[in-house]
């Protein structure tokens, strides 16, 4: 050992290790990115931000010529779609008005309207394919914090694991590393903790553990977030259930949830930032 | 002046990695152009220069790793002495030696990561343990001759002193 260490290169190799492994250790339950990460991190920003948008619109591109077809069927479903929904929304404005006026006289307090919804965009993907993690453009000096959920016009898509002064990372719903309270629309009596579920191929896959074995839920079901915790309103979209497992050893049921929103079709994004940081429980 | 020019080149590398390749990512999955290069480039050079590499590639990819830093940068350390000294041994002009023990670097890459990441209650992505690699390969067939090419840059040549 002591003539290892006279060598110059092993003297090299031993210090440059234990230096990494000591950041290592300092680094791995930090929720934040250091000055340094943030730094270098903003300055590749703008240039990340180009190169991978400019991509994203020619996969678009490419995607709507192999699929001309699907999309000129699709839109035509979604124009029958259009219609239906215009009439339903005519009932919804007088339901809504009449529902603004009762909310009123019982001064209720809309959960939905207690966050901001904070537009952004994902920059680049990181994690070198060992962990999916997608970069966006926005961190800490936005309010931006560990846990904030991500969101489409669909639905939930994913959440903040960690944040730097102007970027952020974010997880797939699928991702076994992050996990929302959510509930099923149809009985509400039936709540848990979503995570993602491993072995789902190419489709984004999350499950639901340790429901009841009592409990009612069955493939089909819609799910949504419960809201517990107050960290982002109630009742958006998560997924489907799509499958439903029973544990009986151990009196339990497992529910496999196809999440409603693919990360990567995500057009617009928005992180869901509560106005009153106070209430939220984190 | 070499060093910001090999620094340049992992910059330009690592920028390729995460906005390029993520659009032919399979299975969610896909390799590093960043890694596979200067592991081919550790080959043909010596150990002072695996350690220089080890260390701008790592810390590169580090910046943007979710849950910790350091990790690419030890793991490179260790794996591009390991094939500056297999390049050593090897003759000039072979292509395939080269390429594979790149491809194996990469396993072992990804599985010492997922390895340590899952010790400390972190999952990654299974499924990259063999498309990383497979990744790495086609990849490696590609820029073989550009890695070739950039160590006989005059810049990036190192000079022999006697």
């Amino acid at each position: 050992m002591a003539d290892l260490l006279k060598d110059k290169l092993y003297r090299k190799i031993i210090i440059l290790a234990a230096v990494l492994v000591v950041i290592f250790g300092i680094t791995v339950y930090k929720d934040n990115k250091s000055l340094v990460e943030s730094g270098a991190g903003a300055a590749l920003n703008p240039v990340q931000k180009v190169i991978y948008s400019t991509n994203k619109r020619m996969e678009s591109l490419i995607d709507f010529f192999l699929r001309y077809e699907d999309v000129k069927q699709e839109n035509e479903e979604l124009l029958i779609a259009n219609i239906e929904l215009e009439a339903k929304l005519r009932s919804f404005d007088s339901m809504s008005e009449e529902n603004e006026k009762l909310k009123e006289m019982f001064e209720f307090k809309n959960r939905q309207d207690q966050y901001d919804y904070l537009g952004t965009n994902v920059i680049g993907k990181s994690g070198s394919g060992i962990i999916t993690s997608y970069i966006i453009d926005k961190g800490e000096n936005d309010g931006l914090r560990r846990g904030m959920a991500v969101m489409s016009q669909e639905g939930i898509v994913g959440q903040i694991t960690e944040t730097a002064k102007t970027w952020s990372m974010v997880e797939t719903l699928s991702s076994e590393n992050i996990s929302i309270h959510v509930t099923l629309v149809e009985d509400k009596e039936n709540s848990g903790i979503l995570e993602g579920h491993v072995g789902s191929g190419r489709k984004q896959m999350a499950k639901i553990s340790y429901l009841p074995i009592d409990s009612s839920v069955k493939e089909g079901d819609n799910v949504v977030t419960s809201g517990l915790g107050r960290f982002y309103p109630p009742d958006f979209f998560v997924g489907k259930v799509v499958k439903v497992t029973e544990d009986k050893g151990n009196l339990m049921k497992t529910a496999i949830v196809e999440t409603a929103v693919n990360f990567d079709d995500a057009r617009m994004l928005f992180v869901i930032k509560p106005k009153n940081n106070e209430d939220v429980e984190y | 002046m070499r060093r910001i020019f090999i620094l340049l080149t992992a910059v330009l590398l690592l920028l390729v990695d995460q906005t390029i390749l993520p659009f032919l990512s399979v299975y969610d999955s896909f390799g590093s152009i960043l890694f596979t290069f200067f592991g081919l480039f550790a080959m043909r050079t010596d150990f002072d220069d695996a350690i220089l590499i080890a260390v701008i590639s790592g810390v590169l990819q580090d910046l943007f790793f979710p849950y910790a830093f350091g990790l690419n940068t030890l793991v490179n350390l260790f794996l591009y002495l390991g094939l500056a000294k297999i390049g050593l041994t090897l003759k000039e002009g072979k292509k395939t030696i080269p390429i594979l023990f790149v491809t194996l670097a990469q396993a072992v890459k990804t599985l010492v990561i997922l390895i340590i990441l899952f010790i400390f209650g972190i999952r990654g992505n299974y499924v990259s343990v063999i498309v990383t690699p497979v990744y790495t390969l086609i990849l490696g067939m590609i820029i073989y001759r550009f890695v070739v090419a950039y160590s006989r840059i005059p810049v990036v040549k190192k000079e022999w002193r006697f």
